[in-house]
C-alpha cells in the first residue's frame, strides 16, 4: 500500500534516512573525539601500564615525575622494562630551505622516547626508519603534521625544523593516531624532547612499563602502586581514564548528544507525521480490509511490515552515506581517524527501530480502531 | 436473511438522531434485493448491521440460521471473512498489488496457499472480461474494470451473501449496466444472495426483489416484473 504511493514512501524512507546519517554520523565523530584523547596511549602500543603522579588525571595535564621514579619502578617485580616518557607542547617551524619561504608556524607536541629502547613510538612508519631516531637532532613526524607545515609538498625526509630554535631534522614520517588537536607529532629521544621543551627541573611526564610474561598488566600496576605510592594504569585503563575526563569535563558529550536527540526526535517526528498521514489516506482501504473480514493482527502485520520496510531501507540508505562520509573524509587532515564503530552502527539501527516504532504508534491506533462501516459512509 | 426490529440511533441528548426504526426485513436465499431509497433514509446503516460491521440498539440479525450480533468479535470476523463478499463504491482495491492480487485478497485472509488463490482470481477475472488487465494495477484501469476486479474480490472465496454499495455511482450509465449485468449473473450462477444498494433507478431491472427505505423504515417490497422468485428462506 505504501510503496504504491511513490511520494509518501521515499519521503518517509529519506526522513529515516537523514536521522540515521546524522545519528550515526555524530555518534562516530563523538566517539572518534574521544578516542583522540588518548591517541597517545594507542601509538604506545608497546606498553602495558603508564605510570604517572598520583594527582594525573588524565594525559594532556602532566605533573612530572623524579628521575629516581623510574629506577624504583624498574625495582618492582614482574617489570620486563620501564622507559621514560615525555609529552609536551612546543612550537614549531619551518626554515627557508629546498624552494620553501619556511616560517609556518604551528603547536606541536613532542614525546621523547627512551635513547636506548625507543619503547613508545608509532608502529605505522609510512617514510624512513624510526631507528634513525638514534641521530643528533633526529625527530620523526607524524603524516598529518608533516602535511600542516609543508602543504603540497611531497613527503620527503631530511627537512629542517626548528623546535623552539633548536634544530630538529625529520629521519621519518609516521601514521601516528589522531591526537584531539590536529596539531604535528613530533617523536624524538628523550633528551632531545627535554632540549626542545625546557621545562623545568622534573621533566619525566610518565614511565612506560612492559610486564613479563605470566603477569597480566592489572597486577603489575597493582604492584607498581603499592611499591612506589605513583599512580599507575594499565593501557586501557589510562585510555578510559582520559576519556572519561574529557566526558565529565567538557562539554562535548552534551553537545554531541543533544545531536543524536535531535535527530531521534526529528526522525520521529517526520517519519511520524508522514507515517500518519499514510494512514489517515488511507483508512478506507483499512476499513474495507476489516469489513472484508481481516482480522487485525493481520492488519496490524501489514502496517508494521510497512513500517520495517521503510525503517530498513533508511537505515540502510542513512548508513551508507555515513559510511562515505567517514570514506571520504577520512582522507582529510581533520578528520583522519575518524570511522564508523560496528558499534554505532548496532546502535542507530535500535534507535532507527525506535524511530520507526515511535511513528507508526498513531497510524496502528487509528487502524485498530477504524470502523469497519466507515466503507460504506464513504 | 432476517433482521428483526432493528433500531439505531447516532448522537446524544438532544442532537440524538433515529436512523433506523424498528426495521424488518427478509432477503430471500439466491436472490438478488435491491435496498434503494433516498439519501440519509438508513439504507447503509442497515446495511451495515446487517453484515455485523454495526451494532444495533436493539434487534437481531440472522445470517443463513447464525444469529451474527450474537457471535464474538473475533468469530464474527471469521463469520464475515467466509460467508460475506463486498463490493465497495469506491472499490476499495489495495493500489500496491496488481488484479489478480487483489481479487485474491479473500483468499489469502483465509490462508489458502497464493498460487491456489491467484488461479482462482485469474480465473474470475477471465469470466469478467479482465483477463488482458489482470497484471494491471488499480490506477492503471478505468472506473469499470475496477469495478469488475473488486467484483472479483467479492466472489473469489464463493461467498453465500454478497453486499454491493452504490454499484453504479462511479460509472458511466452504460459501464454502469454493463457492469451490474455481470454482477447479477455470476451471483446467479453461483447461486447466492445479494443486497445491492443503489439510486440508481436505470438498473432496478435487474432485481429480484427491491426493497423501498424512507425515513428509517422499510415501506414496501416489491418483486422485480422481470424475476420470479423460485425459493423463499
Amino acid at each position: 500500500m505504501l510503496m504504491a504511493d511513490r511520494a509518501k514512501f521515499l519521503g518517509l524512507v529519506f526522513g529515516e534516512a537523514f536521522a540515521a546519517l546524522l545519528i550515526t554520523q555524530q555518534a562516530s565523530i563523538f566517539i572518534g573525539l574521544m578516542v583522540r584523547t588518548g591517541s597517545t596511549i594507542v601509538d604506545a602500543a608497546d606498553a602495558d601500564v603508564w605510570v604517572m603522579d598520583p594527582s594525573v588525571e588524565y594525559l594532556d595535564t602532566v605533573f612530572a615525575l623524579r628521575e629516581t621514579d623510574l629506577l624504583r619502578v624498574r625495582g618492582v617485580a614482574g617489570v620486563a622494562w620501564a622507559a621514560p616518557f615525555f609529552r609536551a607542547n612546543a612550537p614549531i617551524r619551518t626554515v627557508a630551505e629546498r624552494g620553501d619561504s619556511g616560517g609556518i608556524l604551528q603547536g606541536a607536541i613532542a614525546i621523547g622516547v627512551d635513547s636506548r629502547s625507543l619503547a613508545g613510538l608509532p608502529e605505522r612508519v609510512v617514510m624512513g626508519s624510526l631507528a634513525d631516531l638514534r641521530a643528533p637532532d633526529a625527530v620523526a613526524i607524524d603524516r598529518a603534521g608533516y602535511l600542516l607545515l609543508w602543504p603540497g609538498a611531497p613527503l620527503e625526509l631530511g627537512r629542517v625544523l626548528e623546535i623552539n630554535d633548536r634544530r630538529a631534522v625529520v629521519v621519518a614520517i609516521t601514521d601516528a593516531e589522531a591526537p584531539f588537536t590536529t596539531n604535528p607529532l613530533v617523536h624524538t629521544r628523550y633528551p632531545n624532547a627535554l632540549a626542545y621543551t625546557n621545562n623545568g627541573r622534573n621533566r619525566l611526564s610518565y614511565v612506560l612499563v612492559k610486564a613479563q610474561p605470566g603477569v597480566t598488566p592489572k597486577e603489575l600496576a597493582r604492584r607498581i602502586h603499592a611499591r612506589t605510592g605513583l599512580q599507575a594504569r594499565t593501557r586501557g585503563e589510562f585510555h578510559w581514564q582520559t576519556v572519561r575526563y574529557y566526558l565529565a569535563n567538557t562539554g562535548i558529550p552534551v553537545n554531541f548528544g543533544t545531536v543524536v536527540v535531535l535527530g531521534v526526535l526529528v526522525g520521529i517526528a517526520v517519519v511520524g507525521l508522514l507515517f500518519n498521514t499514510f494512514v489517515l489516506e488511507n483508512i478506507q482501504q483499512f476499513a474495507a480490509l476489516k469489513a472484508i473480514g481481516i482480522p487485525n493482527a493481520r492488519l496490524v502485520g501489514m502496517v508494521l511490515l510497512q513500517a520495517a520496510v521503510v525503517g530498513a531501507a533508511g537505515y540502510a540508505f542513512g548508513l551508507m552515506f555515513a559510511s562515505l562520509f567517514f570514506e571520504i573524509g577520512g582522507s582529510t587532515i581533520a578528520l583522519r581517524g575518524f570511522r564508523l564503530p560496528w558499534q554505532v552502527a548496532v546502535v542507530v539501527a535500535g534507535l532507527t527501530a525506535l524511530i520507526m516504532v515511535a511513528s507508526t504508534v498513531l497510524g496502528l491506533r487509528r487502524v485498530l480502531f477504524v470502523d469497519p462501516a466507515a466503507v460504506f459512509r464513504g | 436473511m432476517h433482521a428483526t426490529a432493528i433500531v439505531k440511533s447516532f448522537g446524544t441528548g438532544s442532537a440524538r438522531q433515529e436512523v433506523l426504526r424498528n426495521v424488518d426485513l427478509e432477503v430471500e436465499r439466491e436472490r438478488t434485493t435491491f435496498l434503494v431509497g433516498p439519501s440519509g433514509c438508513g439504507k447503509k446503516t442497515l446495511i451495515s448491521i446487517l453484515t455485523g460491521l454495526l451494532r444495533p440498539d436493539s434487534g437481531d440479525v440472522e445470517l443463513f440460521g447464525t444469529p451474527i450480533l450474537r457471535l464474538r468479535p473475533a468469530q464474527l470476523v471469521r463469520y464475515r471473512a467466509q460467508n460475506l463478499g463486498f463490493v465497495f463504491q469506491q472499490f476499495n482495491l489495495l493500489p500496491a498489488l496488481d488484479a489478480t492480487e487483489n481479487a485474491a485478497v479473500p483468499l489469502l485472509a483465509q490462508g489458502v496457499p497464493a498460487r491456489r488463490a491467484h488461479a482462482r482470481a485469474a480465473e474470475l477475472l477471465e469470466r469478467l472480461d479482465m483477463g488482458p488487465h489482470r497484471d494491471k494495477y488499480p490506477r492503471a484501469l478505468s472506473g469499470g474494470q475496477q469495478q469488475r476486479v473488486a467484483i472479483a474480490r467479492a466472489l473469489v472465496h464463493q461467498p453465500r451473501l454478497l453486499v454491493c454499495d452504490e454499484p453504479t455511482a462511479s460509472l458511466d450509465a452504460a459501464t454502469g449496466r454493463q457492469v451490474m449485468q455481470l454482477f447479477t449473473d455470476l451471483v446467479r450462477q453461483a447461486g447466492a444472495t445479494a443486497i445491492v444498494v443503489t439510486h440508481d433507478n436505470r438498473i432496478f431491472d435487474l432485481a429480484d426483489r427491491i426493497a423501498h427505505m424512507q425515513d428509517g423504515r422499510v415501506e414496501r417490497i416489491e418483486q422485480s416484473p422481470l424475476h420470479v422468485p423460485s425459493q423463499q428462506t
